[in-house]
C-alpha cells in the first residue's frame, strides 16, 4: 500500500516536472493577479494589509483549478486510470496519491505566491500563517481531487468543476481567510483557532468522505 | 459449470443505455485455451473483453474467472489478468524505461528482478535501442509493442487481446506470433478480438463469432471455420 502511494506520488512529480510549463503558467496567473490587485489599490499600506487574506486566497482559488482539472484530465486519458487499476492499484490508494500530489503542488504555488504577497502587500510572514496555508490547501486538495475525478470523465468537465467545486469550498475559503487575516494584523483574542479547528473538520470530514468514495470516484466498474 | 474452467459465463448481459450490447452470454474456455471472436464492428467484442478485464461489470449474469467471482473478487481478477486494449494506457511524457519500472513497481510490490525483466520485455520486443525514447516520440507500432512489454512484465494467466495487429509492422507480426506460441506453450488462457482472420486463425483453438451481442456461432476445430 505505501511502496504504491510512494511510486504513484513519484510518477505525478515526474510529470510535473516533465510539462514544467504548465506550473509555470498557474504561478504566472497567480503573480499577476497579486500584482493587478495591489496597483488597483494604490499606495494605500492599511487598505492593502487588510485586504491582503481575501486576495491571496483568492489567487490561490483560482489558480489551483487549474491543475487540479489538468492532473485529472491528463490520466483520463488513453484509459491511463484503466492502466493503474488493472495493475492492482487500489482506487482509494489512487486518491490519496492524487490529493498529496495536488497538494504539495499547491504548497509550491503559494511558496511562489508568498513573495509578492510579503513585497507588494506588505505582510510579515509567519509559521502560523504556513499552518493555515497548509490546513487550507489541504483541503482544497482533498475536495478538489473529488470533484476532478467525478468531472474530468464528463462532456465539459472543465466547466462544471469550478460550478460545483467553489460553492463546497467557500466555509473552507472563510476560515482561511479570517486566520490568514488574523496572523497578518494580529490577534489579541485568540480568535484564529476557532478557524483553525474549523479548517481542520474541513479537512478531515472530506478526506475521508472522498476516501472511501475513491471506488466509485475513479473505477467504472464499481 | 467445470470448477477447473479458465473463464466461465453465465447470462452475461451489458446495457448502455436503454440499448443492450450483449444479451446474453454463455461461454466456458479451459486453462491453456486460446479463442479467438469475430465479429463485426459494434457487435460487442470489446465490451466482453473489457468485463473479462474488469474495467466494465455486466448488467446481468455471472463471470468466473479461475475460480474467482468478478462481482466479488474483482482485485484477485486483476491479479490474473492482462490486458490491451484500444487506449494505450500510456504516460507520453515518460521514457521508455521509466514507464515499464512503474508497471512492475505497481504490479509487483518490490523492485527485486526489475532490471533483469524489464531487460528480458524490451528485448523480446524489440525495444532495447529505444529504451531512453521518451514515449510521445515512438511511432504507434512501437507504442504498441511496448503495451505487449507492460503484459509481459505482468505475467498474467489470462491475456485479453483487442486488435492486436493493426498497428503492427511484419516484424512487430513476427514477434507477435512467436510471443502467442510462447504463451500457449505456458499454458496461458487467451482471448483474441480481432479482424485480421488468418493471422489470428493460426493461434487460435476455438472460434466464435458474436452478432448483436450474441454468440451465433462457434467452432471448435479452427481448420473447419477456413473452410
Amino acid at each position: 500500500m505505501l511502496s504504491d502511494l510512494i511510486t504513484l506520488i513519484q510518477k505525478d512529480f515526474r510529470l510535473i516536472i516533465r510539462s514544467s510549463v504548465h506550473l509555470f503558467s498557474v504561478v504566472l496567473f497567480g503573480v499577476l493577479l497579486l500584482l493587478l490587485f495591489s496597483f488597483s489599490m494604490g499606495g494605500d499600506i492599511d487598505l492593502l494589509r487588510k485586504s491582503a487574506a481575501g486576495l491571496f486566497w483568492i489567487t490561490v482559488f483560482f489558480s489551483s483549478t487549474f491543475f487540479l482539472d489538468q492532473s485529472l484530465q491528463y490520466e483520463q486519458k488513453d484509459g491511463r486510470i484503466e492502466g493503474l487499476l488493472l495493475l492492482g492499484v487500489d482506487p482509494k490508494i489512487y486518491y490519496v496519491s492524487k490529493t498529496f500530489s495536488n497538494f504539495l503542488l499547491l504548497i509550491l504555488v503559494e511558496f511562489f505566491l508568498l513573495f509578492p504577497l510579503i513585497v507588494l502587500f506588505d505582510v510579515p510572514f509567519s509559521w502560523s500563517m504556513l499552518t493555515v496555508l497548509i490546513m487550507g490547501s489541504f483541503g482544497i486538495s482533498a475536495l478538489g481531487t473529488a470533484y476532478a475525478g467525478v468531472t474530468t470523465s464528463l462532456v465539459s468537465g472543465n466547466v462544471l468543476l469550478p460550478l460545483l467545486l467553489y460553492p463546497m469550498l467557500i466555509p473552507l475559503l472563510l476560515a482561511g481567510v479570517q486566520a490568514t487575516q488574523l496572523c497578518i494584523t494580529g490577534d489579541l483574542f485568540n480568535e484564529r483557532f476557532m478557524w483553525y479547528s474549523l479548517l481542520a473538520i474541513f479537512d478531515v470530514v472530506f478526506f475521508v468522505a472522498a476516501f472511501l468514495c475513491a471506488p466509485f470516484l475513479f473505477d467504472k466498474s464499481s | 459449470m467445470s470448477a477447473s474452467a479458465a473463464v466461465h459465463l453465465q447470462g452475461v448481459g451489458r446495457r448502455f443505455g436503454r440499448r443492450w450490447i450483449l444479451s446474453s452470454l454463455d461461454l466456458t474456455v479451459q486453462p491453456g485455451e486460446t479463442l479467438a471472436i469475430f465479429g463485426n464492428n459494434g457487435t460487442g467484442k470489446t465490451t466482453l473483453l473489457q468485463i473479462l478485464a474488469t474495467l466494465l461489470s455486466p448488467t446481468r449474469g455471472d463471470i468466473t474467472i479461475f475460480g474467482h467471482s468478478l462481482a466479488r473478487e474483482k482485485n484477485s481478477i486483476r491479479r490474473l489478468t492482462g490486458y490491451i486494449g484500444h487506449a494505450k494506457q500510456l504516460y507520453n511524457h515518460f521514457t521508455v524505461d521509466e514507464y515499464l519500472e512503474l508497471v512492475f513497481r505497481l504490479r509487483h510490490k518490490t523492485t527485486e528482478k526489475m532490471r533483469t525483466r524489464v531487460d528480458q520485455s524490451l528485448d523480446t520486443m524489440g525495444l532495447t535501442a529505444h529504451r531512453q525514447a521518451i514515449i510521445e516520440t515512438l511511432s504507434e507500432g512501437m507504442k504498441k509493442r511496448l503495451t505487449f512489454c507492460r503484459l509481459l512484465l505482468c505475467d498474467p494467466r489470462l491475456i485479453l487481446l483487442d486488435e492486436p495487429h493493426p498497428t503492427l509492422d511484419a516484424q512487430g507480426k513476427m514477434i507477435f506470433d512467436r510471443l502467442m506460441r510462447e504463451w500457449k506453450q505456458n499454458g496461458k488462457t487467451i482471448f483474441i478480438a480481432s479482424h485480421e482472420h488468418d493471422q489470428t486463425l493460426a493461434h487460435a483453438d476455438r472460434v466464435v463469432i458474436i452478432n448483436e451481442g450474441k454468440f451465433t456461432h462457434e467452432v471448435r476445430d479452427r481448420n473447419k471455420y477456413v473452410e
